[in-house]
């Protein structure tokens, strides 16, 4: 069975998924995402709070893309989670 | 402990190269920390940023107060007594004592999980006591043997983290701890029977600590070789 994801590697396949696509609709980070409605909410709150992700819309349709801050993150985050790995935190 | 330097005479100073290499490691580690908890928001993180901070405060203590004790032997002593130099390296010997304990307080919170306030408050304060009292009385084999002590805790935790995730840099984490353990072990033998050779091996083994976190750090910035 596979580990749960913890914050930190959610919000990265989050970032990650979204970088992916270019701009990607709510609906899609839910499945894509593996994630139920509420946390999915609750982390693009968070996200878009921080300045990582923005929303745009389109012909009345709401899509995420990523920010410059958001982008810097991905790169980073294979060393930031060297580093949690190599702590145990 | 800083203004009862008890290694061979030709070390004096060379100890603050190590602690140089050690601060700029804690600087590091604590950036990284910082960064991980801007992204998590959560509180375990913020202590681990906190704990390498406190490090990085008192390692820098120290390598001011080494040259002001030496400063103050080599050309006032006995002439100004008491020396500005003299209070300045205490005021400074103060503050390393309590930031070094304070910085692994931060890291049992990390690795215990505790975030009960009245708990952390209960801890702290029996190690701050300790650590008045090590310091009140001068009794740095006290000071010393209660790192060794927090330390050991610690080092239980990154031992069972380098059995879970069996990585290298969890390996590096892991020896780093055990030889800053063993190190003020050691220390706090040198205090006790004034051994200057003690002085001199907790050093050295404190440096290879160091330079154990240094290459995980390299292995973190660059990657890991692709075979």
């Amino acid at each position: 069975m596979a580990e749960r994801r913890n914050k930190f590697e959610i919000i990265c396949d989050i970032l990650s998924l979204i970088q992916r696509q270019g701009k990607i609709k709510p609906t899609h980070i839910l499945y894509k995402g593996n994630l139920s409605y509420d946390r999915m909410k609750s982390y693009i709150t968070e996200l878009e709070g921080k300045g990582m992700i923005q929303e745009i819309k389109e012909k009345d349709k709401s899509f995420y893309i990523i920010t410059e801050k958001g982008a810097r993150l991905v790169e980073e985050s294979k060393k930031i989670k060297e580093l949690r790995d190599a702590f145990g935190l | 402990m800083i203004l009862d330097f008890r290694g061979p005479n030709w070390f004096f100073g060379a100890d603050i190269v190590i602690q140089i290499l050690g601060l700029i490691i804690s600087l590091v580690i604590a950036y990284y920390g910082y960064k991980l908890y801007k992204i998590t928001s959560r509180k375990i993180d913020l202590y681990f940023s906190i704990a390498f901070a406190l490090l990085s405060l008192d390692l820098i203590t120290y390598i001011i107060a080494v040259p002001t004790v030496f400063l103050y032997y080599a050309y006032y002593y006995p002439a100004v007594q008491p020396g500005v130099l003299l209070t300045f390296a205490q005021i400074l010997n103060f503050v390393y004592m309590f930031t070094t304990s304070l910085a692994f307080i931060f890291l049992i919170m990390v690795y215990s999980g505790i975030e009960r306030k009245n708990v952390i408050a209960l801890i702290a304060s029996l190690i701050f006591a300790l650590t008045a009292y090590s310091y009140i009385t001068r009794s740095y084999f006290g000071f010393n043997l209660i790192n060794a002590l927090l330390l050991a805790f610690i080092v239980f935790h990154v031992y069972n983290n380098f059995l879970a995730k069996k990585s290298k840099s969890a390996f590096l984490v892991m020896v780093s701890f055990m030889l800053l353990t063993i190190s003020y072990l050691i220390l706090a033998y040198g205090f006790y029977f004034s051994s200057n050779l003690a002085y001199l091996f907790s050093h050295i083994l404190q440096f290879l600590g160091y330079a154990s976190l240094l290459i995980m750090l390299i292995r973190v910035k660059y990657g890991r070789k692709k075979k």
